[in-house]
């Protein structure tokens, strides 16, 4: 016994002074790259953005919110919360997958007295997208950096200048410090955005673009996107919150450039879940016939013009829905 | 967990501090926590697969031990065509199972039908192919009497499994391997910054130029017929940076780590293209593969001793095997081919050991002949990067057909010219610093130890500026898929 520790602690005395030594100089090289990755980080931090906007928004307003609307970027540009009859708030934010609204739900649910009614997409990219498995992950470290949400990350995600390219962080620093320029936030009133970019929009080649983008079925995604459902579906059903499933009208060129299969999918899976809970109801909201050109932001996204009059027919929808 | 990310800093620091701290001077111990790091490294991509690696270890240490217990020539080639059989099923199975397939259902389409095989949906497991030849090396080599089976299961399943070389090589030989993990490792300062110094070389070349090749390359490639020659041209050069930085970028972090721990892993690259012709260029390039290939299937089938016509034989069938073990796509048999062509007149003609040194050795300038052979091999094996890269053989055609234009002249049509000098510019850098770092094992290595230590330390700042400055979107590595 004697000699195993001799033996063994001696070897290891024996090798510290010179490990030590090579931790110190490894140390202190690295001291001035932390040193300036942390102020880097403080700074990019400090830089006013649309999560710190809207969940500062929305933490004031959830004990008095009755209609919480979840989805991605097509919803957090169609639907107005303003115009809705009862007090609403949209959480819906670019490229939030199905898993992260059930994040939401999970996180504000108990916080909501008031919370009557959820409204959420099931869209065209539910078969085949997930935040944390595509390559917009990045969008992580929002959630986790500026809200209470919990959503699948990387250990990289916990830092804004290991989330994104350096060039990005530096670029921001320059125009907010130096340049004195204001962030383009999209966050408007209740959480509903208005894209920063005007101008004429082109729908032939954007309308197969983005149904390209969003033509990914996976299989494993969408026995994950339904587990998700499920779960948002249980937490309203136990807090008696009516979830409703709706659809956003798209642009022509859009709709036809998507895969049937994946159309076939995406129904199936609305199907799926209405018909297994009783507090979940769909309706085809989109009525594709009474949008023009004029309202849209592009061939998957309604322009405000286009979300007012989504939202003032939504109204119609709740005034019966609620339970 | 790729090398190029912060979450394999964080792995390395703690794995390097419990591995010397607290167990330092204790090498069963150290060999345990290796393997147990090595697996939880392999599960970071699908931990499925362990069992793979699990299943190739058990098979490959006992057929060892049995073929050490016996003296019967029946009975060893038996047991060391068990490891074969084992072995390259599994690797058969997950890699070549749908290509033989499609492949036979395209010439007797009656036999889907009849047969009624399909193909699989399975995923290829992460560095398959590597270390299920260095499992094969091993019995091998204890079937030709060249080395002792390990009596030690723990050292052997580490060596098998040693995360730094894991998943794309260097394939190591357990003669050069495996006695490291059965003898005293003892922490060496020099050894380690020397392997720090390495890693960060090869981040340098996979971070900051194979990543910022790869969106030129992916564009020029998957728009072969839109785009005019010249962008096509910029198109292989950018491809052939691209797999070097990637590649022998992966080898560099890969060797440098393994000397953190106290290891010596074979060097992968040799400045390949700075190669005067083929053959220099294979004893150059990827050197852990092609000297398997010569060591256990060249000199097995023959070698060059048996005539003319056999060597013909044997160099095209190592080049096709080569090829085809990258992948199961016919544009690597092609990639395969092309080599076997361009290296074949160099070996009857005996020329194939003309250049064993460096080029330009001593002097900081090539003579104009050197310089011109040098440009030839490059513009060679580029041309073969080709069917490498391409998504199929005619894809491979449309893209060289594209290169014979008028156009070859014009500016390159590709999405963001700015940034294509920019990346050309980088190359250029990253050319120079390899040119002047040849002699040395990498570029790198002694390069900036003649320099005062301000100096030195404004490179390596300068090299992590860079690194951190392309870094971001992580690419996975090439090499990752075979």
């Amino acid at each position: 016994m004697f000699r195993f520790l001799v033996c063994r602690y001696g070897a290891g005395l024996y090798i510290l002074p010179i490990l030590k030594a090579f931790l110190l100089r490894f140390s202190l090289f690295f001291l001035p790259l932390i040193l300036a990755g942390l102020g880097l980080e403080a700074l990019v931090r400090h830089i006013p953005n649309d999560f710190q906007v809207k969940y500062r928004e929305l933490n004031r307003l959830i004990t008095s919110t009755e209609t919480l609307i979840l989805g991605n970027s097509h919803v957090v540009y169609g639907i107005n919360p303003a115009l809705l009859e009862r007090p609403a708030y949209n959480a819906a934010f670019v490229s939030q997958s199905l898993d992260v609204d059930a994040a939401i739900l999970k996180t504000y649910l108990p916080r909501a007295p008031r919370l009557r009614t959820v409204i959420l997409t099931v869209d065209y990219t539910a078969p085949g997208y997930r935040l944390h498995r595509s390559a917009e992950n990045w969008r992580a470290k929002n959630y986790l950096l500026y809200t209470p949400v919990e959503v699948p990350h990387k250990p990289a995600h916990h830092f804004e200048v290991l989330s994104l390219p350096l060039p990005i962080s530096a670029e921001r620093i320059w125009e907010y410090y130096v340049e004195n320029k204001d962030p383009d936030l999209i966050t408007r009133n209740l959480g509903f955005a208005v894209s920063v970019v005007q101008g004429e929009t082109e729908f032939n080649n954007n309308g197969r673009i983005a149904a390209g983008r969003h033509t990914n079925y996976d299989e494993l995604i969408r026995q994950e996107n339904e587990a998700s459902l499920v779960k948002i579906a249980e937490l309203c059903l136990q807090a008696n919150v009516k979830l409703q499933l709706i659809t956003l009208p798209y642009h022509e060129d859009y709709m036809v450039n998507r895969e049937q299969s994946q159309v076939a999918l995406q129904e199936e899976m609305i199907t799926n879940l209405t018909d297994q809970f009783s507090n979940v109801s769909y309706d085809d909201t989109a009525a594709r016939d009474q949008y023009s050109e004029n309202n849209f932001r592009d061939s998957d996204h309604l322009n405000e013009r286009g979300a007012t009059v989504f939202t003032t027919r939504l109204n119609a929808l709740l005034r019966g829905g609620r339970r | 967990m790729l090398f190029n990310t912060p979450e394999f800093a964080v792995f390395l620091l703690v794995v390097f501090a419990i591995y010397w701290l607290a167990l330092g001077g204790r090498r069963r111990a150290q060999n345990g926590f290796l393997l147990l790091a090595s697996y939880f490294f392999y599960a970071c991509w699908d931990w499925r697969f362990l069992s793979l690696i699990i299943l190739s270890t058990l098979v490959d240490y006992t057929i060892a031990r049995a073929l050490a217990a016996t003296v019967k020539l029946t009975t060893r080639r038996l047991l060391l065509g068990l490891s074969l059989v084992v072995n390259l099923g599994i690797l058969g199975a997950f890699k070549y199972y749908n290509f033989f397939l499609d492949a036979l259902y395209s010439l007797r389409p009656d036999l889907q039908t009849a047969l009624g095989f399909n193909s699989l949906d399975v995923l290829l497991p992460v560095g398959i192919s590597f270390y299920t030849f260095q499992t094969l090396s091993y019995t091998i080599d204890v079937y030709r009497h060249q080395l002792k089976p390990s009596s030690d299961l723990i050292s052997f399943a580490a060596f098998v499994s040693f995360f730094p070389q894991l998943v794309a090589g260097p394939i190591e030989r357990a003669t050069n391997l495996l006695p490291q993990f059965n003898g005293n490792r003892h922490f060496d300062r020099v050894a380690a910054t020397d392997g720090l110094r390495q890693i960060l070389w090869g981040l340098v070349k996979k971070v900051v130029i194979a990543d910022t090749c790869a969106p030129f390359v992916n564009e020029i490639f998957a728009g072969a017929p839109d785009m005019n020659a010249s962008a096509l041209l910029f198109g292989i050069v950018l491809f052939s940076f691209q797999i070097y930085g990637d590649f022998s970028g992966y080898s560099d972090i890969a060797i440098g780590t393994a000397r953190l721990f106290g290891f010596n892993l074979k060097r992968n690259f040799a400045f390949p293209y700075f190669s005067r012709d083929v053959a220099e260029f294979w004893r150059r390039w990827h050197i852990s593969l092609s000297t398997w290939f010569r060591d256990y299937l060249y000199i097995p089938i023959g070698g060059s001793r048996r005539g003319k016509w056999t060597v013909v034989r044997n160099v095209f069938i190592v080049f096709l095997v080569s090829g085809f073990w990258h992948g199961a796509n016919w544009t690597f048999l092609a990639w395969g081919f092309m080599h076997a062509l361009f290296f074949l007149p160099l070996l009857l003609t005996n020329s194939n050991r003309n250049h064993l040194g460096i080029v330009a050795q001593g002097k900081l300038l090539p003579s104009w002949r050197e310089a011109i052979a040098v440009l030839i091999t490059f513009s060679l094996v580029s041309l073969a990067w080709v069917f490498f890269r391409a998504d199929s053989i005619g894809h491979a055609f449309v893209y060289l057909r594209g290169l014979v234009s008028p156009s070859l002249l014009a500016i390159p049509s590709v999405a963001e010219s700015k940034d294509l000098a920019a990346a050309c510019l980088l190359i250029l850098g990253f050319t120079l610093v390899e040119w002047l770092g040849r002699a040395d094992e990498y570029a790198t290595e002694t390069f900036l130890l003649r320099y005062s230590t301000p100096v030195r330390f404004a490179a390596y700042y300068l090299q992590l500026c860079f690194v951190f400055w392309c870094a971001g979107t992580e690419q996975a590595f090439i090499y990752f898929q075979f």
